[in-house]
């Protein structure tokens, strides 16, 4: 038997291998393996964007929320994960209201938040909202919108499952502490992309509360939600996010993300 | 402030008038400095001039592009490509796409109604309002804005003035003027309420520089930083025409001002410059919420540098600490009513002493201090001012050494601390609040110290469509108390209705010199609702 014979063989082998097992090389991947994986997803340095919150009842009534969105990723510098700043466009009795968040990187700290009511003339610090409060009247809750820490959860990894014309990895997210808003979450990833597309909510009693479809664009190298429709499957509710006019990497400035920005009543 | 009498009022549509008038002035003004105002590529007029470097004699400019023969650049001229002349453009065609295409325009249509139900019951407001807010953005660090108000009371036009306004127990009963009748205390036509106008509530430039803003103009400043109390929010004063029932932007009453605030790092020092002095407009005589008046020899401050007031606010956040120093100059929005006693006479409430007030406002100096913590779902809160150079009315028959024309003057301190948290989902705000005099004598017809508090409580329910909320106001000394539940309905997004109710409780007050705050409204507890459309 000649060496060319020899490598043939041993090509064979390992191809048949990489058909009768086809997961043999992602085996490996644990549900914590795949979160960090996603959760390292590239942000960018910094972000504008405009958020458009389309909330629809049960009956159809539709009614519209428009927001300038300021993101600054800090990446733990000063003691910030990032800062954020929300200006209201839309609806017009409350335009010009401004949200301005400090997400401190400082693990138990809470955030600093400011709010800025055009009718009142004047900025007045916040206490922190309860993590499970609606945010912005929608389907979401602050908790939802934030960086959940991955250490606060048991990730289970359930295996590979079609999604639309993908495959996506299923991940069952349990959380450690007693009182959660949800007794489990289920995270749909995009193989090999790292990118939730759906996730599915259970209440407290594990029954389905309500799901999350998410689209994505690509803005530069940055993959960034393009929209995201979360129905509440117990009330009918729903919200649908639009992520538009998205820049990335602006070169904001700090002193953007302080409360004399927030009195103007609107973005630079 | 319940021992003051008698309004003037007349100054009211006078001062509109000089709004308006300045109004227009300062859009003048504004478009003057900023010729090119909006207009970042302007094309003048004027063919534009090419200048020979041998001669500085004005070329003729040649043909447009299109209509010139391409000539070669000759020895000793610069040749400058312009592009081609567009028509030139009339005065009315400039000011429509310059400058009238490009403010925004944004405001709402309101209806108030309330009822008062207590008998007499009556539509006490048929109110409906019409507010315009324009603004317009020379560039990204200039910006002009307005806010405009126009109203008209129908309840007026439906209903006797005195069903509306019943006369209370202890309303003053304004002399008549030499040689005119007696008025008739059943008949209150002659009430002088307001029910239609137009008002110029705002109108500023903000110049944003590097580290500075300006404010320039017609303006509210907020100093404080607990929210609904007057210990450094002592800026503007109040408008009392319905109590203090109304709005924030509205109950306050806008001065012509500099604000300038200078930003170092985390600090912002804050300084102002107010010429326009004005104290707290009283609501007029005999109207539903009239309570004290402003006397009628009240002599407004001259308006001069000298008699400017000024304040100096340094704010900032250190140490998850957010804290203001402040300092403000002014004149006491409540005047002085010093009076002299001569005898016995004929009064409105029969024989009583004759008494003669000489009303003057005095300056203040307040020196203040605010501090507010978040501790994560709890923020705590408060502010202390130090008053110096206040006068308080002293009883009639007082006569101690530092009593000057019933008045004598005492430094007081105020301060409030509060409280706020979610709980549930709502949002609830606690405050109490207590005004010291400071050196306080029993002719002071003041108590040494006035005591307050308040619970707030908001919460948005069914996704925002709904937020019910409850203001309640106690003071304690006297046992007044101000309720005030409301639930705002979001039907669209621009229409959202409000449903309420006002409910006053207390004792009137001890005699027609000194009316309680709330108590006086006892009977003026009412229901209203209101639509609004927002644009």
């Amino acid at each position: 038997m000649g060496i060319k014979k020899v490598f043939i063989s041993v090509v064979s082998l390992l191809v048949a291998l990489a058909i009768v097992f086809p997961v043999a090389s992602q085996a490996a991947l644990s549900g914590l393996d795949i979160m960090k994986k996603v959760d390292e997803l590239p942000q960018g340095d910094d972000q504008k964007s405009t958020v458009t919150l389309r909330l629809i009842s049960a009956q159809g009534q539709e009614r519209k929320i428009v927001t300038s969105r300021y993101w600054k990723n800090y990446r733990g510098k000063d003691g910030f994960y990032s800062k954020t700043l929300f200006f209201t466009d839309f609806p017009p009795d409350v335009k010009s209201t401004g949200f301005l968040i400090w997400d401190y990187a400082q693990e138990g700290k809470t955030d600093g938040l400011w709010l800025y009511l055009p009718s009142l003339r004047k900025v007045s610090t916040v206490s922190s909202r309860d993590q499970n409060d609606a945010f912005m009247g929608s389907d979401l809750t602050f908790a939802d919108m934030g960086q959940r820490r991955l250490d606060e959860d048991e990730h289970k990894f359930i295996g590979e499952k079609p999604c639309d014309k993908n495959t996506c990895y299923v991940v069952e997210s349990t959380p450690k502490e007693e009182g959660a808003a949800y007794s489990k979450r289920i995270f749909w990833i995009l193989k090999d992309e790292w990118r939730a597309v759906k996730i599915e909510y259970f209440d407290q009693k594990k029954e389905p509360l309500k799901t999350q479809a998410i689209q994505w664009q690509k803005s530069g190298n940055l993959w960034i939600w393009k929209d995201a429709t979360v129905k509440n499957l117990q009330t009918g509710h729903s919200t649908i996010f639009e992520i538009s006019n998205i820049k990335i990497n602006n070169g904001l400035r700090d002193d953007l993300f302080t409360e004399r920005l927030l009195r103007r009543g609107e973005g630079p | 402030m319940s021992h003051l009498s008698v309004i003037k009022s007349s100054l009211r549509d006078r001062h509109r008038v000089l709004s308006l008038y300045s109004f227009c002035i300062l859009c003048l003004l504004f478009f003057a400095v900023y010729p090119r105002a909006s207009s970042g590529q302007e094309i003048s007029e004027k063919p534009p001039e090419i200048i020979s470097p041998e001669a500085e004699t004005p070329l003729p400019v040649p043909l447009p592009a299109e209509e010139a023969l391409p000539l070669p650049p000759q020895e000793g001229t610069v040749t400058i490509p312009i592009e081609a002349a567009e028509p030139p453009r009339g005065l009315f065609t400039r000011i429509n796409e310059d400058i009238l295409k490009k403010i925004e325009y944004r405001g709402y249509l309101k209806s108030e109604i309330a009822y008062r139900y207590v008998t007499p019951a009556a539509f006490s407001k048929i109110l409906n309002i019409l507010q315009l807010e324009p603004s317009y953005s020379l560039n990204s660090n200039v910006r002009l804005s307005a806010r405009i108000w126009a109203y008209y009371d129908l309840a007026y036009d439906l209903q006797d003035l005195g069903t509306i306004a019943p006369m209370k127990a202890f309303a003053f009963i304004e002399p008549p003027a030499p040689g005119e009748p007696e008025p008739d205390i059943k008949n209150l036509r002659d009430i002088k309420v307001d029910n239609y106008g137009i008002d110029l509530k705002e109108l500023y430039i903000d110049i944003y520089r590097s580290n500075m803003d300006f404010r320039i103009g017609r303006q509210i400043i907020r100093w404080g930083i607990v929210e609904g109390w007057r210990i450094l929010d002592e800026v503007n004063p109040l408008d009392f025409t319905e109590h203090i029932l109304r709005d924030v932007s509205d109950r306050y009453i806008p001065l012509w001002m500099v604000k300038g605030d200078y930003y170092l790092g985390p600090i912002t020092i804050e300084g102002l410059w107010v010429p326009d002095v004005k104290g707290h407009e009283p609501a007029p005589l005999r109207s539903q919420w009239s309570q004290f008046q402003t006397l009628p020899d009240l002599k407004k401050v001259p308006r001069n540098f000298k008699n400017s007031e000024g304040g100096l606010r340094v704010s900032g956040m250190v140490k998850g600490y957010e804290f203001a120093v402040a300092y403000f100059n002014q004149w006491d929005d409540f005047p002085a009513a010093f009076r002299s006693v001569s005898g016995l006479g004929l009064g409105d409430l029969g024989i009583s002493p004759d008494v003669t007030f000489f009303p003057v406002y005095r300056r203040l100096q307040s020196y203040g201090v605010g501090l507010a913590k978040s501790l994560g779902k709890i923020v705590l809160e408060g502010e202390f001012a130090y008053v110096d150079g206040k006068y308080w009315g002293t009883c009639t028959e007082c006569s101690s050494s530092d009593i000057t024309f019933g008045e004598t003057q005492r430094d007081y301190i105020k301060h409030v601390i509060g409280v706020k948290t979610v709980l549930y989902g709502t949002d609830i705000s606690m405050n109490f609040s207590q005004d010291i005099i400071l050196n306080h004598s029993s002719d002071i017809q003041q108590g040494r110290h006035e005591d307050a508090a308040s619970i707030f409580a908001r919460k948005e329910i069914r996704y925002g469509t709904m937020v019910p909320q409850l203001l309640a106001i106690s003071l304690l000394n006297r046992h007044e108390y101000l309720f005030r539940p409301k639930l705002e309905y979001r039907y669209t997004d621009k229409v959202t209705f409000l449903f309420g109710v006002d409910i006053f409780s207390g004792d009137p007050g001890p005699d027609p010199g000194r009316l309680n705050f709330f108590g006086y409204f006892d009977d003026d507890d009412r229901a209203y609702m209101e639509i609004k459309y927002s644009f």
